[in-house]
């Protein structure tokens, strides 16, 4: 591949977002969220987008998303016609069987049906699943425009839920071994069908390169392994015993139980890694028209780093505010009388100031998650990519607009939208 | 300073190149010379992108919606333009788009009222009578272990008042009632400290009266109205069916506040709107039920209606009373209910309990 890339004909992608500025946009509409009971949300969502996407910077020009808010309501009220009933028909079924198979853990069995049940009644919905994130990907691409140039993706929302269904299926019973199969066939059929103006994308390579992504998740799954070796290695413990306090001759079982949750632990981090390296190789294998091609050395620590942190500091930050705005209402609330047999109070002070604490932390901890997390994250992605053979671009020429009616209503009401 | 001169980037809207551009700002709006020919955009029909993460340059469309754009990155050159009265922050929203919000604002209004006021009503009806009743009752025991917890915080084992005499005395007062109809639940009863005056049936055959609720009756009959009540409800299965359904329009209502304040508040709000919407009818089959039970009993219905009409005097001379028994809005109703359902009369019958025993169901919360 590298013999292909021209040394000079290349483009960074810078992203210029800041804190601050994101900070006071993401605030400003979280309250105004909060006080239209939840209905600005699609103009809020709308805004931050419009943000993070004009931060983005290929060569120097910056992406620019052009949905609206009005859209996504429209969308949502779409969904909420069409997917209302639905839904509501899946809950009480759902609620149902586990009402019916209601127990007190006091059966393994029980609990492992009415699990099952449940989880049952819940794939329904996952055809519904894979074809909205792919309509809701279609959307966000046909409102998304760099140098005055649509991006867009083809109507093939049905093919992606069959490819899909068939690969989770595979992964699933292979025990999670052909992962990246998965992974790559699904990036594979979104490549494929997304363009910039009238140039297609392609996914290059195959899925065995994912394999070496897969490590840590590997050694994850190993540890658990030699977890449950070294519990039942002195037989199975006797849990009467350890209910009365003997815990004598417990410690290789507890010993096993520890090195189990460092095994789950690893798992969970080893996905993220997973998640950062499989994009990385991908998109080093991405081309577009044929002649565009890209590179990314984005890094998995400072990702994980990022969510670490940033959800750190997000909730002692939210924390904070809470308690500030919480005390400043209990304050104000102290002066109004209330004569109530339900509370042992004499003034609204308590009740006035921990409703408030509880509405700004909402919106402060939404707010610093986007911030701290989810900024420090696209800064990571974007600024990692180098494209090639960049004057190629020049040669890129206008697709025509998509309509599309429902937005995102789909994802959002299935809630497995994006991010921002 | 009648106009301004930069640079720019311009992209026509067809290719991605990028075309350098000298750009000129006045109160007419901007133009700028591409291959030695001036083209203008007039103020009326500029608009800029907002929300955007530069706070230096500007990125310009017109507002037919062309795809054509004009990049400024001079700081000085967009406060100018700024400066000209303007329509840059303008959008116009099409008379299709209006027409789509209305048709399809209409649909899913119709919608969530279909599936909230019928579908998950019909369904919770029927389904909860498929619940194996010893899950049921299960349920009921979990729920009450929350409720207590909800209710008392710490002081956990305080709530549920245990005065002995009193006990034996709200026994025998259910056990009046009991032998009186058949149902396959265990029916437990056991007052809360609490001072509302109120009474609740959670699944399963669990019963609650609140400690305001005794001390605001005058006579044990009374008491036994508001028990009968409380068993009808749990006959009926009123309190499985109102869980289901308001959980079943919880997640409906998630789906349409999003998470604006947390799933607290959406939680608040089904219950609210579940609450007001089922009483209605299954308040009054528990009233029905109640008198049938009275009836039988050879118990006088009238003193379930004097109570109505105490807590009603109650409410208009003293607004702050928080009595959910007596905000329900049909109070005069439900008494006359129940006085034309008395058999008794002004005969004789036998009290629930003993003017002893009534004092000590009146102290239960005391002793303990």
């Amino acid at each position: 591949m590298d013999t292909e890339f021209s040394t000079t004909d290349t483009a960074t992608v810078s992203y210029v977002g800041r804190k601050k500025p994101l900070l006071r946009l993401a605030l400003w509409t979280g309250l105004l969220t909060f006080i239209t009971v939840g209905f600005y949300r699609f103009w809020a969502r709308t805004r931050v987008r419009k943000y993070f996407w004009s931060a983005v910077t290929p060569d120097g020009t910056p992406l620019e998303y052009n949905g609206t808010g009005l859209e996504k309501f429209l969308g949502f009220l779409i969904a909420v016609a069409v997917l209302v009933v639905y839904l509501g028909i899946i809950q009480i079924l759902l609620l149902f069987f586990g009402y019916s198979l209601f127990t007190q853990a006091e059966t393994f069995a029980g609990e492992f049906v009415q699990t099952l049940m449940f989880y049952g009644v819940a794939l329904v919905t996952l055809p519904l699943i894979y074809y909205a994130q792919y309509r809701a990907r279609r959307y966000i691409l046909s409102r998304t425009r760099w140098r005055g140039i649509r991006f867009g993706a083809e109507p093939a929302a049905w093919g992606y839920v069959l490819l899909a269904l068939k690969n989770l299926l595979v992964t699933v019973f292979t025990l999670g071994i052909l992962l990246p199969r998965q992974t790559f066939n699904l990036e594979k059929y979104r490549t494929d069908r997304s363009y910039f103006g009238d140039a297609q994308f392609h996914q290059g390579g195959d899925w065995r390169m994912l394999r070496p992504a897969m490590k840590q998740i590997y050694i994850a799954v190993g540890i658990m392994a030699l977890a449950v070796v070294v519990f039942f290695s002195k037989g199975l413990p006797d849990f009467e015993q350890i209910n009365h306090g003997d815990m004598e001759g417990m410690g290789v079982a507890a010993t096993g139980a520890i090195l189990f949750q460092l095994g789950v632990s690893w798992f969970y981090v080893g996905l993220a890694i997973y998640g950062v390296a499989s994009w990385r190789i991908m998109a080093n294998h991405k081309t577009l028209n044929g002649t565009v091609m890209f590179t990314s050395h984005v890094d998995t620590s400072d990702v994980i780093m990022a969510y670490v942190f940033g959800g750190l500091l997000a909730f002692i930050f939210a924390l904070i505010a809470a308690l500030i705005v919480g005390v400043a209402f209990g304050f104000i609330g102290s002066f109004i009388p209330i004569d109530t047999y339900e509370f042992d109070l004499d003034n609204a002070g308590p009740i006035i100031g921990f409703i408030a604490g509880y509405v700004a932390f909402l919106i402060f901890f939404g707010a610093v998650v986007l911030v701290a997390i989810r900024q420090p994250i696209l800064r990571n992605y974007a600024s990692s990519v180098v494209i090639h053979n960049a004057s190629a671009l020049n040669e890129i020429r206008q697709r025509a607009g998509d309509d599309f009616v429902e937005a995102e209503g789909f994802a959002d009401a299935l809630d497995v939208g994006a991010a921002f | 300073m009648d106009h301004f001169e930069t640079s720019g980037s311009f992209y026509d809207g067809e290719t991605a190149n990028a075309t350098p551009v000298p750009v000129r700002i006045s109160a007419e709006g901007v133009s700028f010379e591409i291959e030695g020919i001036w083209i203008s955009w007039p103020m009326s029909d500029l608009r800029c992108l907002q929300d955007q993460a530069r706070d230096s340059g500007m990125i310009l469309e017109r507002e037919d919606a062309t795809q054509a754009r004009l990049i400024i990155s001079d700081r000085a050159a967009t406060t100018y333009l700024w400066s000209w009265p303007n329509k840059l922050t303008k959008r116009k929203t099409t008379n299709a788009m209006k027409k789509r919000v209305a048709v399809w604002g209409t649909a899913a209004f119709a919608s969530v009222g279909l599936i909230i006021f019928v579908v998950v009503p019909a369904m919770s009806n029927t389904l909860a009578r498929y619940i194996p009743i010893e899950r049921e009752i299960a349920l009921g025991e979990y729920a009450m272990r929350q409720i207590e917890w909800v209710i008392s915080g710490d002081r956990e084992k305080k709530l549920t008042c245990n005065g002995e005499n009193g006990q034996l005395a709200l026994e025998k007062m259910a056990k009046r009632l009991k032998d009186n109809f058949e149902t396959a639940y265990p029916l437990n009863v056991r007052v809360f400290r609490q001072e509302m005056v109120n009474a609740f049936a959670v699944p399963g055959g669990q019963i609650v009266l609140f400690e305001g609720l005794i001390k605001a009756a005058k006579s044990p009959e009374e008491i036994a109205g508001v028990l009968g009540h409380e068993f009808g409800h749990t006959v009926n299965r009123d309190p499985t069916r109102l869980s289901m359904r308001s959980a079943g329009s919880a997640g409906l209502l998630g789906l349409v506040f999003g998470d604006f304040a947390g799933g607290f508040a959406t939680l608040a709000l089904a219950e609210a709107l579940m609450s007001a919407n089922y009483s209605q009818e299954a308040e009054t089959n528990a009233d029905v039920f109640s008198h049938e039970i009275f009836a039988r009993a050879e118990l006088p219905a009238a003193r379930f209606a004097n109570f109505f009409e105490y807590l009603m005097a109650e409410t208009d001379t003293d607004g702050s009373l928080m009595a959910p028994l007596a905000s329900h809005p049909n109070l005069q109703g439900r008494a006359d209910a129940a006085r034309a359902a008395d058999v008794v009369g002004d005969g004789s019958f036998t009290p629930v309990l003993t003017s002893l025993e009534w004092a000590a169901l009146q102290g239960i919360c005391k002793d303990g």
